[in-house]
């Protein structure tokens, strides 16, 4: 019995009191914007502090989402977002397929270039794009900042995805190849299949990547009608002026495609991860 | 064969995704087209009266309490000007200098900006700015706006030109819990002496309540700049000899009482506090006073609600000497980029927004203090409290200015980099109000040297 008991006075002492305190650490920050969101203007600030919205309102979501432009800032990250992970999941399919499964001239070297291009800084990065895209009448639009984003997600995620079809047996393809199946036909009906844990990640990598990027979009984009969900929330900031519960607000509709992906894509997440790390 | 073929495949669906991502895009590059390039767009000359042009105009501090008053300008102006379309393009203003910055290092600036006061020697360093002297001089209205205002302006470039023209004025600021004084029988300090009094008379640890709230982070450096010299009674940054006036023995002297505040009078968490946390203690009534400059009376009038009577604007103490000295350089105005193909028309923009009409519907809603005299007289601006202390505290003839030598390219550096950790040691206790003093004269005077030699 005793025995018993310390092992129970262990396990909350050493796991579950240390979890619920980090728990709580990471829950507090987004449980009081959550709180902000749903709070009078005046409440807001107000001492001593209120822990629980009372009375609770939705004014901050509404006015957010109607009159601050919240509604097209979503849709315009979400475009961005989708595009992008479009763009980067074929295109690092076909370059992890390619690293993974053939071997060529240079493959450590361009594997090793494609680890360099991630010591780059982006805001090194910003003035020569800028630049360039100028020149390509491309700043001031959405498809700027997608070929940016993919650019940048792509050689990560085209290691990641070399891990998960190295992960894949070649005798399934060349079993596919005997039915009669050509190469890029293989991939399509055996490997990706396979590799939907895999897709899964790149494409949950991408998308959060994609959505929380500000300075290319800052910088990329000049009509309010075009801003991201980033640049919208910066633009709720004045130098004196902050409207916190509008802020917090957009702050909580930003966060919710995160939220959800995260919920329903953990596994193959922390699946994801692993396989990139051991074998990418 | 069989290659060709897995190439081919592979080949054909980057162009697909391509081609698909290019389709998505289609609607919002044609919208967009107007955006950040259209200040260069346009062929049309101003030299031809009757046709219509498009200037575009970057906000240096938009958001929702003031994009819609430049929208509603901009309206007007159009109006009266059916050929002149603005543009208007709002920047949050924690990125605006870094917007600028990117824009001028690819050669894509608006027709006419906002600007503060303090990016001037920059941009005019830079070479981008138009000089403004001539269409200045012959400017009908020239002689209504505050001289005091343009010689600012003229002050913050290297050259003593006129790059820009202020249609706002921000000064350092004291706010005051007006009840809590009239509960406790107190005067608004006019003295340092008083100041130091009043800190400690309404701090009731009890209670929860400080006297004062200092701005120990991101920020710092500016208001210290402004009470140390309104302490001292000094009016020049530098003397003849090119010494910063900044270690003078009175400012150690404030410094070392100022400090005491902290922790006693003051809630010991000032040490990290930036503007918004700031303005959160003074707003949430856990301290009586704060120095901030009118910037924020937007936020306090949010925060009191129905009793804004509660709270009460007053300049800085006056200095030993017995004069007021207030701290210039943070004015906010409009420049003419030398890129655009309007200037005239960017002109007449300007000229619309520092008019009369103009100054009084946007200072009025944003709260600050007009530049145009006739607007610094109405009205409005007698029965706005905060800004009637501040423009009687400027127009006595005792008052004196000091321009802080914000022209000086590292001077926003110093301060960020260099003092505002500084005197997070000094709050600490782990630097001396001397050591912190002097090696902030000893920047300045290394930044004034180099800027010197950069002449020579």
């Amino acid at each position: 019995m005793n025995h018993k008991l310390e092992k129970y006075c262990s396990l909350f002492l050493y796991r579950y009191l240390p979890l619920t305190l980090l728990l709580l650490f990471i829950m507090v920050p987004f449980y009081w914007t959550l709180n902000t969101s749903l709070k009078l203007e005046g409440d807001i600030t107000k001492m001593p502090i209120e822990y629980w919205p009372a009375p609770a309102t939705f004014d901050n979501f509404i006015m957010s989402w109607n009159n601050v432009g919240f509604s097209l800032f979503f849709r315009n990250s979400m475009f961005i977002a989708l595009s992008t992970v479009l763009i980067v999941l074929v295109l690092s399919i076909l370059a992890g397929y390619a690293i993974s499964r053939f071997s060529f001239k240079g493959k450590n070297a361009f594997m090793l270039l494609l680890l360099c291009t991630q010591f780059v800084p982006g805001a090194m990065l910003l003035i020569p794009l800028f630049m360039q895209f100028k020149a390509m009448q491309l700043t001031g639009t959405h498809l700027g900042l997608i070929i940016t984003y993919s650019a940048f997600q792509l050689p990560f995620n085209a290691i990641l995805m070399s891990g998960f079809i190295r992960g894949i047996p070649e005798a399934l393809e060349e079993a596919a190849e005997v039915d009669g199946c050509n190469r890029l036909q293989a991939i399509f009906h055996v490997i990706l299949p396979i590799l939907i844990p895999g897709l899964v990640a790149t494409s949950v990598f991408t998308f959060i990547g994609a959505w929380n990027e500000f300075l290319f979009a800052l910088m990329f984009i000049t009509k309010k009608s075009l801003f991201t969900l980033p640049v919208g929330l910066s633009y709720m900031q004045g130098e004196f002026d902050i409207n916190y519960g509008a802020l917090a607000a957009g702050s909580v509709i930003a966060l919710v495609p995160v939220v959800i992906l995260f919920s329903y894509v953990q596994k193959y997440l922390v699946q994801g991860l692993g396989a990139g790390a051991v074998k990418g | 064969m069989m290659h060709m073929r897995q190439y081919t495949g592979a080949i054909l669906a980057i162009v697909l995704i391509l081609a698909l991502a290019l389709t998505g895009c289609g609607s919002n590059k044609t919208e967009s087209q107007g955006g950040s390039n259209s200040g260069n767009s346009g062929n049309h000359s101003d030299n031809s009266p009757g046709k219509p042009v498009t200037i575009t105009f970057w906000d240096e501090n938009s958001g929702p309490q003031r994009t819609p008053h430049y929208e509603e300008l901009i309206k007007r102006f159009e109006a009266a000007h059916p050929n002149i379309k603005v543009e208007y393009v709002g920047l949050p203003a924690s990125s605006a200098k870094q917007k600028y910055d990117v824009a001028i290092a690819s050669d894509d600036m608006p027709d006419i900006g906002g600007i503060n006061q303090f990016w001037i020697s920059d941009f005019v360093a830079k070479g981008v700015l138009l000089d403004l002297e001539d269409y200045y001089s012959s400017w009908s209205e020239k002689d209504k706006i505050a001289a005091s205002a343009i010689d600012g302006s003229r002050s913050s470039a290297p050259d003593g030109k006129l790059y820009q023209i202020p249609n706002t004025s921000n000064y350092s600021t004291l706010w005051y819990r007006a009840d809590w004084f009239e509960d406790a029988g107190i005067g608004v300090p006019q003295t340092f002496d008083e100041f130091f009094a009043t800190a400690d008379a309404l701090t009731d640890s009890a209670k929860d309540r400080y006297g004062f709230t200092i701005r120990g982070g991101s920020g710092s450096s500016k208001q210290l700049t402004e009470i140390l010299y309104a302490y001292s009674g000094i009016t020049d940054y530098f003397d003849q000899d090119g010494k910063a006036t900044v270690n003078d023995p009175a400012h150690v002297e404030f410094l070392n009482q100022y400090v005491q505040l902290y922790g006693t009078n003051t809630p010991t968490s000032d040490v990290t506090n930036g503007y918004k946390e700031m303005v959160a203690v003074f707003d949430t009534g856990i301290a009586a006073m704060l120095q901030h400059n009118l910037g924020s009376y937007g936020e306090h009038t949010k925060a009191f609600g129905a009793n804004a009577a509660e709270f009460k604007a007053s300049p800085l103490p006056k200095s030993q000497q017995g004069y007021r000295v207030i701290t210039g350089g943070d004015n906010v105005g409009l420049a003419i980029f030398k890129s655009s193909k309007h200037k005239d028309a960017a002109w007449k923009f300007l000229t619309f927004l520092a008019s009369e009409e103009s100054q009084n519907y946007w200072n009025q809603n944003i709260g600050q203090m007009p530049t145009h005299i006739d607007s610094l007289n109405s009205d409005w601006v007698k029965s706005s409290q905060h800004i009637l202390a501040l423009s009687e505290a400027i127009a006595d003839p005792a008052t004196k200015v000091l321009i802080p030598p914000i022209y000086l390219p590292d001077y926003s550096s110093i301060q960020l980099n260099v003092l505002e950790p500084g005197f997070q040691s000094v709050l600490l206790g782990k630097v001396s109000p001397q050591d912190f003093l002097d090696e902030w004269a000893q920047a300045m005077e290394a930044a004034l040297a180099e800027y010197q030699n950069s002449f020579e």
